[in-house]
C-alpha cells in the first residue's frame, strides 16, 4: 500500500511538470506581444515606447524563456503564482477568489447528479423493461447528449425570468446555483444512471442476494438492502472520475450563467491574453484534477479491499 | 487509472453477428438511422437548399412559416438552409477530429505495445498525462493561444484526445502478442506486417471502432462548445455551435435561433450515442472506460 | 446602511442587496419568491430607509490596475472629480474642481481651484493637493493623450494651479475631463476623491457600493448606489428584465425594442462621441488601389445597417468623426452609398479577385452581423472578404501591424477634447499607423505627409476656427482617399427599472452624472 502511494505520488509529481512545461511552452508560442496589447486596453489609448519597455521589465518579459520558466516554477514551489498583466492583482488572489464558486458549482453538480442517479438507476433495475426503465434510460441519453450551453438557455428563458427566486446569473448564495447544477448535473446523472443500473441489475444476479430473495425477504429489502450497497461501490467512484468531466463542462456553463468561477476566469484570460492567469488556471485544475484521481483510487481500494492496486495499474 | 479495459474481452466478430445484433437492439438501430440520416443530409442536403448567405435583411428575424420553416436570423438568412449546410461542417469536423485520434491513437498504441520496454513506458506516461487532464480546459488553451478558427479547434480536439485510442490499441497488440498463434507463426517465418494484418487488426477493430462511434458524440458537443465560446467557425460559416452562440443575443425575441441548432446538436449526439451502444453490445467490447 | 446582517450571502454581483426593491416585479407566488420577500422586507427597515440602487457597468469597477485611485476605475463611477468637465453635449469645457483657467504663454497654463472642496478623508481641496494628486497618476501611469508629465503641476497659491506642458497643446483643459485625470487623494490606498459619493468596502471581484457623502458641496439624493460589473451585454439586459438590477448600461443593440416594449422598464439611448467604422489598409497588395477602396466605400449602405442591423438604434456615419464631435465634417460630407459607382471604380481598379482579409473584435456580436453583410454586397459586386474575429487582445496588433486588408474598429472620445483620436488614427506617428511607418516607412490608413502637416496644424491651433478647419480638411481627405468606411455614430443604450428616475444621460457614458438618478 505504502510502495503503491509512493509510486502514484511520483507519478501525479510527474504529471504536474508536464503541465507545467507544457503550458509555459505552449502559452510562450503565442504571437504578439501582450505588453502592448495590454496597456492599449488599459489606457484606451496607444502605449508609449517607455510604457511597454516598463511593463516588460516589471513581468519579467525581457528575461530569455528558461529564465522565466525557472523564475515562474520557483515561485510557484513557494505559492507564488505571479502578477496577472490585467487585472491588478496575484494570480493567487485570482485563483482564491474564483475557485469556491467552481467547487461549489461541481458539488451542487454532483448533487444534482446524486439526487436524479440513484432513484432513477434503482426504478431502472428494478423494473427492468417497462415503462419506467425505459423512460430513465432516454432520460439518461437526452441527459449525456444535449449541450450544456443551450439547456442552459432553455432553462434561464423557462425558469429565470418568469421566477424571481432564481437569478439569471451571478453568483453567491444557493439559489445562484440552482441552473447552473442542474445543467451542469444532468449530464453527470445519465451517466451514473446508466451505470447504476447495469451494476445494479448484475448485483442482483448475485447468489447472495438471490438467497435473500428466497428467504422470502420483500423485493424492496433485498434491493436496498443487499443489493444496492455492493452496486454502489463503483458508482461512488464514477462520480470521483467523473470530476473532470464536472470541470470540464463547468467552463461552459459558468459563461453561459454569467458565473464568476475558474472557468470564466480562463475564458476571459484567453482572450485577454493574461499568460500569467492561463497558466495559474491551468496549473491548479491539474492539481485538482490529478489530487481527486488519487483519493478516488484510494478510497476504490478502502471500499472494496479486493482489489489489488498494483496489479491493476 | 485502475480501470484498464480487460483485453480478454476484446473478440473478432463477424458483419453477421454484428447485423442481428443491431437488429435485436431497436434502439441502436433508431441510432443508426438518424446518423444515417443527417449523413444523408450533409452530403445531398446542401446542393438541394442554396446559399446559406443568401438573404435580405428586409426580411430578418422572421418566425417560423411555410417560407421558413424555421425562421430567419438577424440578416434575414434562412435557418433550415444554414442548419442543412452546418450538417455538412459539424459532421466534417468531428469525423476529421475523431480520425486524427485514431491515426495518433493506432500509431501510438502500435508502436508501444510492438516495442515494449522504455519506449512503451515514455508514450504511456504521455498517454497518462492526457487522460489525467480535463480536456476540454486543454482544448481551450491550445485553440485559444493558436487563434479562432475551425482548423485550430481540430487541432487542439485531435491532440488531447488521442489518449484513449493508444490504451485500446496497446493492449489489443499486447493480447495478441501473448497468443501461442504468434510464436507458431514467427517460427513458421512469417513476417511481422503480415501478422498485424492478419491477426492483429481484426482483432482491435471492433473496439475502436465502438470506441470512435461512441468518441463521436462527445467530439460534436466538444467542437460545438469551443465554437460557442468563439474559438471556432468564422462568420458566416454556419456551424451549429456557433449558430447558437450568435443566436443567444435573440433569447427571448427570436428563441428559434438558439433552438433550432441546439436540437440539430442534440439529435445528432443522440444517433452517434445510441449506435455506439448497439456496436459496444453487439462486439461486447467496451473500451469506454479508459475514455473518461 | 447595514450591510452585515446574516441573513446574507456575499457574491460578485449576483446577491441581492439587502432590501432589493421587490414590488415593482410581479412576484410569482411560490414559496421561495415569498420567503424572498419577506427578507427584503425585514431588510428595508434599516435606518436610511431607501433600498439601494444597483446599476450593472459592462466591467467590474474594481477590475484592473486602478491602484491610483484607490482600486477603483473611474469611468462611470461617482467617487473622483476632475479639474474640468465635459457638458453632455459636448460643445464646450467646464469648470468643476477648477472655476476658471486661462494660458499664460503656449505651454503654461493656471487652473483657479474652488475653495469650498474637500476629499471624503475631510481634507480641504488645495492646490498643492491637486499637483501631488495630479503628478501621483502620472506617475503610476503615463496617460498617452496628453503633453503632461508628472513635473507639470505646481502650486503658485493656496487655490492656483500652473500646469506646464511639454509641447503646446489647445487641448489640455478637454483632456482634464478625462475620467483618468481624476483626483485621489495623494496618501490614500482607499478610493479617496471629491465626488458625490463615498466608496465602501472596496473588495476585488465584488460590487462597489456608493454612499452619499455628506459634505459634498451639492445636494445627493438618498440612496445609495451599488455599481457591479457584469461583462456579457445578453447578461445585462436578462439581469434588467429578471429584476436583478435596476440601471444596466450598453445592452445589447439587438434587444432594445423588445426591452422597450416592456411596462416594467426604461430603455433610453444617447449618442456618443464614437463612430463604428471600417478602416482599409491602403499600404497592403490589394487594398492600396484606391479605385478599390472606393469601391469599397461606396458599396455599403449605412442606412440600411442601422435601421435593420443595429434596429434603428445609432446613426449612419459619413464621417470618421461622430457628429457630436465639435469639428465633425458630418454636415458636409454625403453619404457614400451608391451601388453603381461602386462598380464603376472597381472596374477601374486593378482587382482581380483576391481574397481580402476583414478582422473584427470578436467581443462584439453586432459588428459581427454588419461584417457578414458587408461581406454580402461585396460579394455581390464580386469582391472576396474573408471575415476573421479576432480576440479582443490581439485585434490592435493585428490592425497596427497590417495584417488585415479591412478592421471593423469603434473608436471614441471619453474626453472634453476629441484631438487626440484625429491623431491616433490619421497621423503617421499616431498609434494606429507608427509600428508599420516606422519599420516600413508605410502605416495603416495614414493618407501621408500633407494630412500630418494638417493633423499637426489643428493639434496645436489655439485658435478654434483654426482647429476646425484643420481637422475638417482631414476628414475631407480620408473620406476622398477612401482609407475609412464610416458606418454609425454609436447610440448606447442604457436600461431603468420603473422605481428608478434619471439619471440624466451624457454624451459619454463614463462621465453620467449619477446625483441625477433617485428612487
Amino acid at each position: 500500500m505504502h510502495r503503491y502511494l509512493l509510486k502514484r505520488l511520483a507519478s501525479s509529481v510527474v504529471v504536474l511538470g508536464a503541465v507545467s512545461v507544457v503550458t509555459y511552452a505552449l502559452v510562450l508560442l503565442t504571437p504578439g506581444d501582450p505588453a502592448e496589447t495590454i496597456l492599449r486596453e488599459q489606457l484606451n489609448s496607444q502605449p508609449s515606447d517607455e510604457q511597454i519597455a516598463q511593463f516588460r521589465t516589471e513581468h519579467g518579459l525581457d528575461e530569455p524563456l528558461h529564465v522565466q520558466y525557472a523564475d515562474w516554477l520557483s515561485g510557484v514551489l513557494t505559492g507564488d503564482l505571479g502578477q496577472s498583466y490585467f487585472h491588478g492583482r496575484t494570480v493567487r488572489e485570482l485563483i482564491a477568489a474564483h475557485l469556491p464558486a467552481t467547487i461549489e458549482l461541481a458539488v451542487a453538480a454532483m448533487l444534482v447528479a446524486v439526487l436524479i442517479s440513484v432513484p432513477a438507476g434503482i426504478v431502472s433495475a428494478v423494473y427492468r423493461r417497462t415503462a419506467f426503465d425505459y423512460l430513465s434510460q432516454f432520460g439518461a441519453l437526452f441527459g449525456v447528449s444535449v449541450p450544456n450551453f443551450w439547456l442552459g438557455y432553455l432553462l434561464i428563458v423557462a425558469v429565470a425570468l418568469p421566477l424571481s427566486a432564481v437569478p439569471t446569473s451571478g453568483s453567491g448564495g444557493v439559489s445562484h446555483l440552482v441552473l447552473p447544477a442542474v445543467t451542469l448535473g444532468t449530464g453527470l446523472a445519465a451517466v451514473v444512471t446508466r451505470l447504476l443500473r447495469a451494476s445494479l441489475l448484475e448485483t442482483l444476479e448475485e447468489p447472495y442476494v438471490r438467497t435473500a430473495r428466497s428467504k422470502g425477504l420483500c423485493e424492496r429489502v433485498v434491493v436496498c438492502r443487499h443489493a444496492l450497497r455492493s452496486a454502489l461501490i463503483p458508482v461512488v467512484t464514477v462520480i470521483g472520475l467523473q470530476f473532470a468531466y464536472v470541470l470540464n463542462g463547468a467552463v461552459i456553463v459558468e459563461v453561459v450563467f454569467d458565473r464568476p468561477g475558474l472557468g470564466t476566469l480562463l475564458v476571459d484570460a484567453i482572450f485577454a491574453r493574461d499568460y500569467p492567469v492561463v497558466q495559474g488556471v491551468v496549473l491548479v485544475t491539474a492539481v485538482l484534477f490529478v489530487t481527486t484521481n488519487l483519493l478516488v483510487d484510494l478510497s476504490y481500494r478502502y471500499l472494496d479491499p479486493r482489489i489489488d492496486l498494483e496489479a491493476s495499474r | 487509472m485502475s480501470t484498464i479495459d480487460d483485453p480478454s474481452r476484446v473478440e473478432a466478430v463477424g458483419r453477421s453477428n454484428l447485423r442481428r445484433a443491431l437488429r435485436r437492439n431497436p434502439a441502436s438501430l433508431a441510432g443508426g438511422i438518424v446518423v444515417a440520416l443527417v449523413v444523408l443530409v450533409a452530403i445531398v442536403g446542401p446542393a438541394l437548399v442554396g446559399d446559406p448567405n443568401a438573404g435580405a435583411l428586409s426580411n430578418r428575424l422572421q418566425p417560423p412559416s411555410t417560407a421558413h420553416p424555421l425562421g430567419t436570423d438577424p440578416l434575414g438568412r434562412d435557418v433550415l438552409t444554414r442548419l442543412v449546410h452546418g450538417a455538412r461542417i459539424t459532421l466534417a469536423v468531428a469525423v476529421a477530429i475523431t480520425l486524427v485520434r485514431l491515426v495518433i491513437g493506432f500509431v501510438v498504441g502500435l508502436v508501444a505495445g510492438l516495442c515494449g520496454g522504455l519506449v512503451d513506458e515514455a508514450l504511456m506516461r504521455v498517454v497518462d498525462f492526457l487522460l489525467a487532464f480535463p480536456g476540454i480546459v486543454l482544448a481551450l488553451v491550445i485553440a485559444g493561444i493558436l487563434g479562432p478558427s475551425l482548423r485550430n479547434v481540430l487541432l487542439a480536439l485531435a491532440v488531447v484526445g488521442w489518449a484513449s485510442y493508444a490504451r485500446v490499441v496497446r493492449s489489443s497488440v499486447l493480447s495478441v502478442r501473448e497468443e501461442p498463434f504468434v510464436d507458431a507463426a514467427k517460427l513458421a517465418g512469417i513476417s511481422r506486417v503480415r501478422l498485424i494484418r492478419t491477426h492483429f487488426v481484426p482483432n482491435v477493430a471492433g473496439p475502436v471502432v465502438v470506441l470512435a462511434t461512441l468518441d463521436l458524440g462527445g467530439v460534436v458537443l466538444a467542437a460545438a462548445g469551443l465554437s460557442f465560446l468563439g474559438l471556432g467557425a468564422q462568420p458566416p460559416t454556419p456551424e451549429w455551435g456557433a449558430m447558437v452562440a450568435d443566436g443567444a443575443d435573440y433569447l427571448r425575441s427570436a428563441p428559434w435561433l438558439v433552438n433550432a441548432p441546439g436540437i440539430a446538436i442534440a439529435v445528432i449526439v443522440v444517433g452517434f450515442n445510441l449506435l455506439g451502444d448497439g456496436l459496444r453490445d453487439a462486439l461486447d467490447t467496451d473500451p469506454t472506460e479508459v475514455n473518461r | 446602511m447595514n450591510r452585515s446582517t446574516p441573513h446574507e450571502t456575499h457574491g460578485t454581483h449576483g446577491n441581492e442587496p439587502a432590501g432589493m426593491p421587490v414590488s415593482r416585479r410581479k412576484l410569482v407566488t411560490g414559496v421561495a419568491g415569498v420567503s424572498f420577500a419577506s427578507v427584503a422586507g425585514c431588510l428595508t427597515s434599516d435606518a436610511s430607509g431607501d433600498a439601494p440602487v444597483r446599476i450593472s457597468l459592462a466591467s467590474d469597477p474594481t477590475d484592473g490596475d486602478w491602484e491610483a485611485y484607490g482600486g477603483v476605475v473611474p469611468y462611470h463611477t461617482p467617487f473622483h472629480e476632475t479639474l474640468t468637465a465635459a457638458p453632455a453635449d459636448l460643445q464646450s469645457v467646464e469648470p468643476q474642481l477648477a472655476r476658471e483657467w486661462e494660458t499664460l504663454d503656449e505651454t503654461t497654463w493656471r487652473f483657479s481651484l474652488r475653495d469650498d472642496v474637500s476629499f471624503h478623508d475631510g481634507s480641504e481641496l488645495t492646490a498643492s493637493l491637486a499637483a501631488d494628486a495630479l503628478a501621483a497618476l502620472l506617475e503610476a501611469r503615463p496617460i498617452g493623450f496628453t503633453r503632461l508629465t508628472p513635473d507639470s503641476f505646481t502650486a503658485v497659491d493656496e487655490y492656483e494651479l500652473e500646469i506646464e506642458t511639454t509641447q503646446p497643446e489647445p487641448a489640455t483643459p478637454g483632456n482634464l475631463a478625462h475620467p483618468l485625470m481624476s483626483l485621489q487623494h495623494p496618501a490614500a490606498d482607499e478610493p479617496v476623491g471629491t465626488g458625490p459619493y463615498v466608496a465602501e468596502d472596496v473588495t476585488p471581484d465584488r460590487p462597489v457600493e456608493a454612499v452619499r457623502f455628506d459634505d459634498y458641496r451639492g445636494t445627493v439624493p438618498e440612496p445609495t448606489l451599488v455599481f457591479e460589473g457584469v461583462t456579457d451585454p445578453r447578461t445585462r439586459s436578462l439581469r434588467l428584465e429578471s429584476g436583478e438590477t435596476d440601471v444596466a448600461l450598453d445592452l445589447p443593440r439587438g434587444s432594445y425594442e423588445e426591452l422597450a416594449a416592456s411596462d416594467d422598464l426604461e430603455v433610453r439611448t444617447e449618442t456618443e462621441p464614437r463612430t463604428g467604422m471600417v478602416m482599409v489598409n491602403r499600404y497592403r497588395e490589394a487594398t492600396s488601389d484606391r479605385d478599390l477602396r472606393k469601391a469599397l466605400q461606396y458599396a455599403v449602405d449605412q442606412h440600411e445597417l442601422v435601421e435593420e442591423v443595429l434596429d434603428g438604434v445609432g446613426e449612419p456615419a459619413r464621417s470618421p468623426f461622430s457628429k457630436t464631435i465639435p469639428w465633425s465634417a458630418h454636415d458636409e460630407l454625403s453619404a457614400h452609398t451608391d451601388t453603381d459607382r461602386a462598380r464603376e471604380y472597381l472596374e477601374a481598379s486593378a482587382y482581380d479577385g483576391e481574397e481580402l482579409r476583414f478582422i473584427i473584435d470578436g467581443d462584439q456580436s453586432e459588428q459581427q452581423l454588419i461584417a457578414q453583410e458587408m461581406q454580402r454586397r461585396y460579394d455581390d459586386l464580386g469582391i472576396d472578404v474573408a471575415i476573421e474575429q479576432v480576440e479582443s487582445a490581439a485585434f490592435f496588433s493585428e490592425y497596427t501591424g497590417g495584417e488585415a486588408d479591412l478592421a471593423f474598429v469603434e473608436l471614441g472620445s471619453i474626453n472634453g477634447a476629441a484631438d487626440y483620436l484625429v491623431y491616433v488614427m490619421y497621423h503617421s506617428e499616431g498609434g494606429d499607423n507608427v509600428d508599420q511607418y516606422e519599420s516600413e516607412g508605410t502605416g495603416v490608413v495614414n493618407p501621408g505627409e500633407e494630412v500630418d502637416e494638417l493633423i499637426e496644424r489643428g493639434d496645436t491651433a489655439f485658435d478654434e476656427d483654426v482647429k476646425r478647419e484643420a481637422y475638417r480638411e482631414v476628414q475631407r481627405r480620408v473620406m476622398d482617399d477612401g482609407v475609412t468606411i464610416p458606418i454609425y455614430y454609436k447610440d448606447y443604450v442604457i436600461g431603468t427599472g420603473a422605481d428608478v428616475d434619471g439619471p440624466d444621460l451624457h454624451a459619454i457614458p463614463h462621465m453620467t452624472d449619477w446625483t441625477t438618478l433617485s428612487t
